[in-house]
């Protein structure tokens, strides 16, 4: 778990050093590692020694894509709405309530999983930035 | 602090029928068993009104909006209810993002929190 803190502060400091990457696109890009990393960590590595998990994180003049490698249990994520949140007082909070935050904040998601490990991608654009 | 340190720092004061908990750091999946101990320990002892005071608190995950609901469902239960004060800027994403505002009652500061108690 103290991964994802360095993750973010990772994040953190490339936020700062970009130009144009407003506080709540860096909060949200914290928000999905955070929920992607919780996921890979309590699901992905369930019953096995717990592995590695790769951060890439990939500035681009009108976007930001993060992509998070592990070796653990293949999971395709998928959006699996909002949940009721009334019934969820009595029910409890749903899984996958974490996988919905990413959806919410996230513009593209991708997932890949081959001999190379599982590959979770997600990319958030950013605004066009006038030119001066 | 490295990274390795975080904590999650909580204070509570009883201020007139309420208690103030105030959460300040990280509120996230490293941290939320914390946040749950703490707070399940004041409303079993019988502290039902209470105010959260998430004015210092910079992250909070899935993980955090789990403890809130789970509080939330508690008090409610037995007659009481939760008020989430002064949450920040980044705080404020997550409620919004996760529907909890819908269920639960935000304040911009503390001071009207506890005031809306005794009204």
């Amino acid at each position: 778990m103290a991964t994802i803190i360095a993750f973010r502060a990772l994040i953190d400091r490339a936020c700062r050093e970009q130009p144009g990457i407003d506080p709540d696109t860096c909060y949200d890009l914290k928000l999905a590692v955070e929920e992607a990393c919780t996921n890979v960590v309590t699901h992905g590595y369930a019953g096995m020694n717990p592995g590695s998990i790769v951060l890439c994180l990939e500035l681009e003049p009108h976007q930001i894509r993060v992509t998070l490698t592990d070796f653990g249990h293949a999971f395709e994520p998928y959006d699996p709405g909002l949940p009721d949140l009334e019934a969820s007082l009595d029910e409890g909070l749903s899984h996958g309530f974490g996988l919905h935050l990413i959806y919410q904040t996230m513009d593209e998601i991708h997932y890949e999983t081959g001999e190379a490990g599982n590959h979770l991608t997600f990319v958030r654009r950013l605004p066009a930035r006038q030119e001066p | 602090m490295t990274p390795e340190e975080e904590i999650l720092d909580i204070h509570s004061e009883q201020h007139r029928q309420a208690l103030i908990i105030s959460l300040a750091g990280s509120f996230d999946a490293l941290t939320a068993d914390e946040a749950r101990s703490a707070i399940g320990m004041q409303i079993g002892e019988g502290r039902q009104q209470i105010v959260l005071d998430l004015s210092q608190v910079e992250f909070m995950s899935s993980s955090g909006v789990r403890v809130l609901l789970e509080t939330l469902k508690r008090v409610r239960g037995s007659g009481g209810d939760l008020h989430v004060a002064a949450a920040g800027s980044s705080v404020k994403r997550t409620l919004e993002i996760s529907g909890l505002v819908r269920v639960l009652k935000t304040y911009p500061s503390v001071s009207e929190a506890v005031r809306d108690f005794a009204a």
